[in-house]
């Protein structure tokens, strides 16, 4: 299951919507800390899509959540 | 002569005898035991003895004729076919020529009955009209029929007569009848057969026929047409039924068999004079068959279907299943329901219980202690995995709570060592997910080590508040302990703890070569 960006800040997980609503965190090799609805979840590069289309440059996913 | 005398016949050598009116005025010739008519003694008695007179002639028992005296006469017209001698022979004798001029008689064996209307053959008491009867040692012929004329299939036939009654009724109907048929006269190829003849609705049918093959057919056995046929072969023993003759057509060719149920089939001579052989093996698991002695026996002492109402059958100490009613801490009825029996607890719920438990393992006393209790939820103190790779967050320990075992209200303690060898610091944390993966876990806490930090504690409380709220200290701190202030607000993480929840302790080096591990864990709730 992967988690899939469908709009700025929102994404879609296991048939919820989660907001995006605060910092994400960056553990390095891939992996992130992303705070949704106040709780930190854990996800890799390879779990994310955006729009239904997977992440390939983690540079870019960074830019896609600060924006 | 108008008178009757006594005349001595011995003087005369001719003399008209002349005729009486009647019986009554007979004269005896005299001394006749000796006297005899000579041979023309007696001249023609017919012709010139007058009228009305010598119609008869009488010899009284003591006389006789003897045969000389009517040689020459007896084919005479003028010897009344009235003229009736008198004789002496055996009564029921059947009187045949002697030869010459005698007449026989042979009665012993040749003997008619004339009260029972019998005549007798080889026996003077026949007991039917006509009785031949022979004594002699092993068989011979008693009567025999013959028909000479050689044409083939001539023969003779002993017919059955009577009459019938009712419409058409006639005399002298043939209803039964025995022909011998002599098929073939020439003496070196001769045949024959011998039929059997029956009436049926008035026809007289060939019902049963012997050949001359030592073939029985019986062409009207099952109806009255030709094709309904059964045959005997004496020489081989078949017996066939159907259209055709001489055991040729309907008769079985070959025997065969097929194996089944057990059953194997071995035939010699199948062709010719089948002997069928039936083979039947023992029964197995797989296999049918027949039942051995030895199963037979097996079978026959397994018990029977007949048990009193409520018992069952338990071994006694005879080691035979006995009928027995269960009973002790435990009844059972004839429907198979089992009923415990009571003991002194009283049914229902309690509340962090006190209990009482005898050596059967039954609650025997049970009370509420109040409303708060603690439960250890797990208590793992295995190693987990030790993580050796660098800047990968990776699972040393993973432990299972199965869904609904903490519910709202339960105020819950989690602790766990993490251990570390190396020369860097390293990230420790602890999530909670659906899955045994780090993939889309929440993190609950995280504690970072030193880099010269060899052991580390982490202690988490959290509150199930409600189903969708179960607070904790504030998510992303690295205190190591809740026992502390923070600036930060409680985070309230939407867990859903009717489901199974993984408690996932994993740790990320910061450089690779070090070693870090979950060494133990555990959680207890309280309320």
């Amino acid at each position: 299951m992967k988690l899939n960006f469908t709009e700025n800040r929102i994404a879609e997980y296991e048939g919820k919507k989660i907001e995006l609503t605060g910092q994400y965190e960056y553990l390095g090799d891939g992996a992130f800390h992303l705070m949704m609805d106040n709780n930190y979840k854990y996800f890799t590069i390879d779990d994310i899509t955006i729009n239904g289309v997977d992440v390939t440059s983690l540079e870019d996913f960074i830019k896609y959540l600060i924006s | 002569m108008a008178a009757s005398y006594d005349i001595l016949l011995a003087e005369l050598t001719k003399a008209y005898l002349y005729g009486r009116k009647n019986t009554t005025g007979q004269q005896n010739i005299d001394a006749a035991s000796t006297a005899k008519i000579q041979a023309d003694a007696i001249w023609n008695v017919s012709g010139q003895g007058g009228s009305g007179y010598a119609t008869q002639a009488w010899v009284i028992a003591q006389g006789y004729i003897t045969a000389a005296a009517l040689t020459g006469y007896a084919t005479q017209s003028w010897v009344s076919s009235n003229f009736q001698p008198i004789l002496s022979e055996t009564l029921g004798s059947v009187l045949f020529s002697g030869g010459g001029s005698t007449i026989s008689e042979d009665n012993t064996n040749f003997f008619y009955d004339s009260t029972t209307i019998a005549l007798g053959l080889g026996t003077n008491t026949p007991q039917r009209r006509l009785h031949s009867s022979v004594t002699t040692t092993g068989t011979t012929t008693a009567i025999a029929l013959e028909n000479n004329n050689t044409t083939n299939n001539n023969g003779n036939v002993l017919s059955f007569r009577s009459a019938t009654s009712g419409v058409g009724a006639s005399t002298f109907i043939e209803f039964g009848a025995v022909r011998c048929t002599y098929e073939e006269h020439d003496h070196a190829t001769s045949k024959a057969r011998m039929s059997l003849f029956t009436m049926n609705v008035g026809t007289l049918q060939e019902s049963f026929i012997a050949t001359y093959d030592g073939q029985i057919k019986a062409p009207y056995l099952a109806s009255a047409t030709t094709s309904n046929v059964l045959y005997y072969d004496s020489i081989t023993g078949l017996i066939t039924y159907g259209a055709g003759g001489g055991g040729g057509s309907g008769t079985v060719t070959n025997v065969s068999g097929v194996a089944a149920n057990g059953f194997s089939w071995s035939i010699a001579n199948p062709t010719t004079t089948p002997a069928i052989t039936l083979t039947l093996q023992n029964a197995t698991t797989s296999q049918s068959g027949q039942l051995t002695s030895t199963d037979w026996n097996t079978f026959n002492n397994k018990l029977g279907t007949a048990l009193t109402s409520a018992y069952i059958f338990v071994g006694n100490g005879s080691n035979v299943a006995t009928g027995v009613a269960m009973s002790g801490d435990a009844t059972i009825s004839n429907a198979g329901a089992v009923t415990l029996a009571n003991t002194a607890v009283t049914a229902g719920s309690y509340t962090n219980a006190s209990f009482t438990v005898d050596a059967k393992g039954r609650l025997t006393a049970a009370s509420s202690s109040g409303t708060s209790f603690s439960d250890v939820i797990f208590s793992d103190y295995t190693d987990g995995t030790a993580v050796t790779a660098s800047g990968t967050n990776t699972i040393s320990k993973s432990v299972l709570v199965a869904a609904n075992k903490i519910t709202v209200g339960d105020i819950n303690t989690l602790w766990c060592w993490f251990e570390k060898n190396g020369v860097s610091a390293a990230n420790d944390r602890i999530y909670v997910n659906t899955s045994n993966s780090l993939t889309g876990a929440t993190l609950i806490a995280t504690l970072n080590p030193g880099a010269t930090d060899k052991f580390d504690t982490i202690m988490r409380r959290f509150v199930v508040k409600s189903s969708t709220s179960t607070k904790f200290f504030a998510v992303g701190s690295s205190s190591v302990s809740d026992i502390t202030t923070s600036t930060s607000a409680s985070a309230s993480v939407n867990i859903d703890w009717t489901q199974a929840q993984y408690f996932l302790f994993a740790c990320q080096n910061n450089v690779g070569g070090d070693s870090n591990l979950c060494t133990n864990a555990n959680l207890t709730r309280t309320r």
